[in-house]
């Protein structure tokens, strides 16, 4: 086998270039997923307007993580509310324009109204200031990258604060 | 059977940077390189391989034997993702199956097959 050194080298060279194309993938993808793993995420209860048939809740949605995306931004999010063990029902939020809100700076701040129906305002109103609201929720985070829409479901679980009531 | 070592050696050494192509289409979803860039790197590897090598034979057995080893360990390396991600785009799950692995293997094996058709007619040239 007649070996060419001339000929090691550019192929040292070609294999070093996809080395570094690689590497930057491999960065952007660990950056996603350190976005995603330390992502926390807050409801907070901020308003309650009563009239005699039905209740309005204004929540404040809180989020922040410690890695930041250039584009980085929530389309709806799916809340399961409970108080005391009694349901306050299923409420889709979705934003104008496929959007909630964006991740700016690391943060993510946004405000909905959920109106309760008729036997969920009933719970509301019994057990409300005695008892806590608990709450599942789907989160549909957004995030662009290379060109790519990635989209993942992250769960969020725990009990809304009450802020300013 | 005299160049046999050197075969499985430079196959080993091959298997490197395609590996490094099969991962970089595994993570798709955070390309870097456009693809067709990658493919055109694949043909210009394929052509050095047989310049390095010094022999239009031995190159093409090193590409056929190097991508075989690159895509046994692609097939892990594809595996352990999968595991560890799991909430992953789906996107990028669909890039680990099976077929989509022999489809990325076999297309990126033609693409330095080329490159070494081209060598081989640069080297009866020059």
């Amino acid at each position: 086998m007649k070996f060419s050194m001339k000929g090691t080298l550019f192929f040292v060279v070609v294999a070093s270039v996809l080395f570094v194309n690689l590497a930057i993938q491999v960065a952007r993808f660990s950056s996603y997923n350190t976005f995603l793993k330390q992502m926390k995420f807050n409801v907070y209860l901020v308003k309650v307007s009563q009239s005699s048939t039905s209740v309005t809740l204004e929540l404040c949605f809180r989020g922040q993580s410690i890695d930041r995306q250039e584009v980085a931004y929530i389309s709806s999010i799916q809340l399961l509310m409970e108080i005391g063990n009694e349901d306050l029902g299923y409420h889709p939020i979705v934003g104008s324009q496929g959007m909630i809100g964006e991740f700016t700076n690391g943060k993510f701040v946004a405000k909905a109204n959920v109106k309760l129906g008729n036997s969920q305002t009933v719970n509301f109103r019994k057990n409300f200031k005695k008892s806590k609201i608990t709450y599942t929720g789907y989160l549909e985070v957004h995030v662009l990258q290379g060109g790519h829409d990635l989209r993942s479901v992250p769960e969020i679980k725990g009990v809304i604060q009450e802020e300013g009531l | 059977m005299r160049t046999g070592k050197g075969a499985l050696l430079w196959s080993v050494i091959f298997s490197i940077p395609f590996l490094f192509m099969e991962v970089s289409l595994l993570l798709s979803p955070f390309a870097f390189f456009p693809t067709w860039l990658l493919y055109f790197l694949d043909v210009v590897l394929g052509l050095a391989v047989v310049f390095a090598v010094g022999d239009f034979r031995i190159g093409t057995f090193v590409d056929l034997t190097g991508s075989v080893i690159a895509s046994v360990a692609y097939f892990w390396i594809g595996k352990l993702i999968l595991q560890n991600f799991g909430y992953m785009s789906g996107l990028m799950a669909s890039n680990v199956t099976l077929s989509s692995m022999v489809v990325t293997t076999f297309s990126l094996y033609l693409m330095s097959l080329l490159g070494n058709l081209i060598a081989l007619i640069l080297s009866g040239i020059a």
